[in-house]
């Protein structure tokens, strides 16, 4: 009777989320899949097209197209804000006077998030006459387009995504907390150099916390479109036209609720292919407080 | 603490700074603009306004039609404040289980929670709205409340798993031999452990959930409860005038209670487990 | 450990508690009384009086409330698009001109305009029809007349040599045009962005053609017609009389925050009468001109339509007296008069006179009106005005304007991509 118990006792406390998610999440989510075999416009009667709808998106340039940039964003942003992250979280973790007030400065962009200030104020950074080009002027280097030239505008965007590390930057330093202090002092002990410190105690302390902001930021910035959909309307040319902002084009603009359902299902089978992946890799590297 | 060498604590204090400047560089300009007319905010580069105008913050708090800035507030705090503390009690419950116990189908419903975050809501959002009006929800905060109290952010569950399964087991083993239930030991051994984390929670959902202008756009309709994210963007028109200024001053008022409760709670981020910890 | 425990719990019932306060429904209201819900979005100089004209009518009609949800433009077409599609929409919904086609087309979701509630007999007929009529049904009922009007900066044409009461043609605007950019690299002509180059280029078409794409979906101009216009478009590139996309692309939609266009630096805008005002600011030496017609034009492409439309939602519980409201919105001289010109220049002749009476009304708008609605061209068609047919039009001009198409291609593109988004709708 008590083993019994006891197998189960997991479930006691994953109850809420089991609750939730049959009483609110799975009953939307069946839905949207089975819009993407339907040609629902929004209003009215959906109606069953079979695949229709998925065939049609390998012959969309669009969907290539915004594939495409989502790709090379997700690479951009993700390890640029998880790298920024990390030695930003390091250089905090000291005992400096006034570290507080870094801390807090540094999270302020992740509080402005999609204030509806960011829009106008990057723009005025990266414009033609702008307050970049200005300073580059300064050094004598020549002013870019950085949001109008197709070739730079995605970068810049990125930026944004970067510039907002806060989060990531916070959970590192919480885990930066939990390191008991006396795996450093042994270390000390033994003579360890600073680099061999971070690489044998800190990082595979810090493992875990790794592997949590990769996948979440993963699973964010593959359906990410708020940065380009307020900067630069996903132009020019499409060149920040990103996976998200496509969706939402089809289905609140175009009402073509079934395709972006759709095209939703197969980002969610792109995603979940990279998720279980880094999950497979972080068998390697990541190291838990409960491996025995 | 580790020694640090004068050159290096140097070279650390100006890269801090340089760093700061860069990440607030978007709230002193907003702190400028609050004193421009529209011309001088689009016309002009640079944060000091050269012919300032006042008046922004008080005509932006009296805010527009039926309701000023301050029932906005309220409202925020009335949305905010049970949906954060939901959210911490579901995500240290579901998060512990899934770090501390083994059942059958665990990875399967591990997978299966982190799997709903991978589906764009852009098309949830109707089906979910049509769910919720079957459930009567529509025009109140349950939307967000009843969802966290249910543990249906799976971002922070899958946070306290990361953190809990951060802890040593010998933790549990050792108060276990005690006598120590599994509640207890949640309670009174890891969690005092976990108090930047649960702090983590606590600010990300406290930020998010004030920030969110999408779903209070779709679930809240009545003027009377609209939160901040909402009255901020109240009298921004396409065709129509309206002063930037008093938009810029409100986003600076509504970002405050955020950034005190940061300031306020980081303390607990300076206490690591040196300090708390082991002698529990 | 304690104090910790009862915190917690004082937190979890404080939180239980407000969710039933904000669950509870409110009570039931004494028979007879309706409360009707009115969504619209705006800025503040329309928020203000239009609640005080619906109170004006609650006072008149102490039975009736009426609830406005007001709110900004941001993700107001959204929002209206899930409460229609979730069936909890307002009773009076304000709209934009183009959604009234779109919405009509996938249900039955605003109800046809009853005759014998509202008056309609104010409202110029043929303006009805063009705009707010959906398979020969009125759906909804025009709040102003919105016309396209052309701005100058008087001086800054005259600091550049050009004469400020030219009439403009489409080879003057090149051939005078140009000294803007000539005589200071800095400046241009016009104030064009990527997204007001196609509603240029909707009018060179419109007059060239009768238009870019008629009522039975058939793109109406041939490959000559549209090579012939991108090559007269890409000399506004070549002559320096529009600035490149590669600084104009980030005000898309935005022309007026450009700081080139707020300092003066740029000469000229295509622009509505309804935002005109914001798009000014307190810009100064501007004037209203008319638009350039080419000789034989078939359409002069100048636009008038509706600034908004009220509907009335065909799910609402009590249409008749929604119904009511609207005409009282409308009709009723002490409304008009309280909503001045909140939504644009009045659309029913008496509210105009009511407000004439007041001068409420600009003596620049009222010239920018009149030649608008001089000059008015054939309304575009349905599907010329779909979301989906403009973004085709929009990224091909795109790739015209950052030189990655020649004219010729770029009409034969057109032609091509405007067929096959045509096919698909």
């Amino acid at each position: 009777m008590k083993r019994k118990m006891k197998r189960f006792e997991g479930y006691l406390y994953i109850l809420p989320w089991l609750v939730g998610f049959l009483a609110l999440q799975f009953v939307p989510l069946v839905n949207s899949l089975w819009y993407s075999f339907t040609d629902f416009q929004l209003l009215g009667d959906a109606k069953f097209v079979g695949f229709q709808n998925y065939r049609k998106l390998f012959s969309d340039p669009l969907f290539r197209q915004s594939l495409m940039v989502t790709f090379q964003y997700v690479l951009i942003a993700v390890p640029g804000k998880i790298i920024f992250a990390l030695i930003v979280a390091l250089i905090l973790n000291q005992r400096l006077t006034g570290i507080n007030l870094f801390r807090t400065l540094y999270y302020v962009p992740s509080i402005l998030g999609g204030s509806v200030a960011i829009s106008v104020l990057w723009k005025y950074l990266f414009m033609n006459q702008g307050v970049v080009n200005n300073l580059l002027a300064v050094v004598g280097l020549p002013g870019q387009d950085w949001l109008g030239n197709p070739n730079l505008a995605l970068g810049t965007v990125s930026l944004v995504t970067i510039w907002q590390f806060g989060s990531s930057m916070l959970l590192f330093l919480a885990g930066l907390k939990q390191i008991p202090e006396c795996l450093y002092e042994a270390a000390e002990i033994d003579g360890a150099g600073k680099l061999r410190v971070f690489f044998t105690i800190t990082m595979p302390e810090l493992s875990p916390i790794v592997l949590f902001n990769l996948v979440m930021q993963m699973i964010n910035a593959f359906q990410d479109f708020t940065p380009a959909y307020v900067i630069t309307q996903g132009g020019p040319l499409k060149s920040t036209y990103l996976y998200g902002l496509m969706l939402y084009d089809q289905g609140f603009k175009f009402f073509k609720m079934g395709y972006a359902s759709a095209l939703s299902w197969i980002l969610f089978v792109i995603i979940l292919f990279f998720t279980s992946l880094t999950f497979k890799s972080s068998q390697s590297w990541v190291h838990y407080g409960d491996d025995v | 603490m580790r020694k640090r060498s004068k050159p290096a604590l140097i070279l650390s204090y100006i890269l801090l700074i340089i760093l700061a400047y860069v990440m607030i560089y978007p709230l002193l300009w907003m702190i400028g603009a609050a004193f421009k007319s529209n011309e001088e905010i689009f016309g002009t580069v640079g944060i000091l306004p050269k012919h300032p105008v006042f008046g922004a913050f008080s005509a932006g708090w009296k805010g527009t039609g039926q309701y000023g800035f301050s029932r906005y507030m309220i409202n925020t705090f009335a949305m905010v404040l049970p949906t954060v503390a939901f959210t911490v009690i579901s995500s240290t419950l579901v998060g512990y289980g899934f770090a501390r116990f083994q059942f059958p189908f665990k990875k399967a419903l591990f997978a299966l929670m982190l799997s709903t975050l991978m589906l764009p809501a852009t098309v949830i959002i109707i089906p979910r709205y049509i769910f919720f009006k079957h459930l009567g929800w529509l025009d109140s905060y349950l939307p967000f409340i009843v969802p966290a109290l249910l543990g249906c952010f799976p971002f922070f569950n899958f946070m306290m798993v990361q953190f809990f399964r951060g802890l040593p087991l010998e933790l549990d083993e050792s108060a276990k031999l005690d006598g120590c239930g599994s509640f207890r030991i949640l309670v009174s051994i890891l969690l005092p452990l976990c108090k930047s984390a649960i702090f983590s929670v606590i600010v990300f959902q406290f930020v998010w959930i004030w920030n969110d202008f999408l779903n209070a756009l779709i679930y809240i309709s009545s003027v009377a409860k609209y939160p901040v994210a909402l009255g901020l963007r109240m009298t921004m028109d396409i065709s129509t005038e309206f002063d930037w200024n008093q938009i810029l001053a409100m986003s600076l008022v509504s970002i405050l209670p955020p950034v005190v409760l940061f300031f306020a709670a980081q303390k607990y981020f300076v206490e690591g487990i040196a300090t708390t910890g082991m002698k529990n | 450990m304690k104090k910790r425990c009862l915190l917690t719990a004082s937190i979890l019932v404080l939180s239980i508690g407000l969710v039933f306060a904000a669950g509870a429904k409110e009570s039931a209201k004494a028979s007879g009384d309706i409360t009707l819900r009115m969504s619209w979005w705006g800025g503040d100089s329309r928020h203000t009086p239009t609640l005080e004209a619906l109170k004006l009518y609650n006072q008149r009609n102490p039975n009736v409330k009426i609830e406005g949800e007001y709110s900004g433009w941001d993700g107001y077409y959204q929002k209206i698009v899930t409460q229609i599609a979730g069936g909890t929409a307002a009773d009076i919904i304000q709209i934009d001109q183009p959604w009234l086609n779109e919405l009509c087309s996938k249900g039955d979701v605003f109800a046809t305009i009853d005759p014998t509630v509202i008056d309609i007999s104010q409202f110029d007929q043929s303006f009805l029809d063009n705009y707010c009529t959906y398979e020969g049904q009125l759906k909804g009922l025009p709040t102003g007349t919105n016309v396209n009007t052309f701005l100058v900066d008087v001086k800054l044409l005259k600091e550049s040599g050009i004469d400020p009461d030219t009439v403009w043609t489409w080879e003057n605007i090149v051939s005078e045009g140009r000294k803007v950019h000539q005589k200071d690299s800095s400046k241009y002509f016009s104030s064009a962005t990527p997204d007001i180059i196609r509603f240029w280029f909707e009018v060179y078409m419109a007059q060239l053609a009768g238009g870019v794409v008629d009522e039975n979906k058939q793109v109406l101009f041939t490959e000559e017609q549209g090579t012939q216009a991108f090559t007269y478009f890409k000399s506004w590139f070549d002559e320096g009389i529009v600035a490149p996309f590669a600084q104009t692309s980030l005000f898309y939609q935005k022309f007026q925050e450009n700081p080139d266009w707020i300092n003066g630096k740029m000469a000229t805008a295509w622009d509505w009468v309804s935002s005109m005002d914001k798009d000014i600011g307190s810009k100064q030496n501007i004037e209203t001109r008319k638009f350039p017609v080419m000789d034989g034009a078939k359409n002069t492409g100048v636009l008038m339509r509706p600034s908004q439309i009220f509907v009335v939602n065909n799910n609402s519980a009590n249409k008749a007296e929604a119904m009511k409201v609207v005409d009282f919105l409308f009709n009723d001289a002490e409304s008009a008069s309280i909503l001045g010109i909140c939504r644009g220049i009045p659309a029913t002749s008496g509210a105009r006179e009511v407000l004439a009476a007041q001068g409420a009304i600009t003596a620049m708008a009222e010239k920018a009106t009149n030649e608008g609605i001089s000059q008015a061209g054939l309304p575009q068609s349905v599907w010329q005005m779909n979301s989906e047919v403009m973004q085709t039009m929009q990224d091909v001009i795109d790739e015209f304007g950052y030189g990655r198409l020649t004219p010729q291609q770029a009409s034969r593109k057109m032609i091509q991509s405007l067929q096959s988004t045509l096919a698909s709708l």
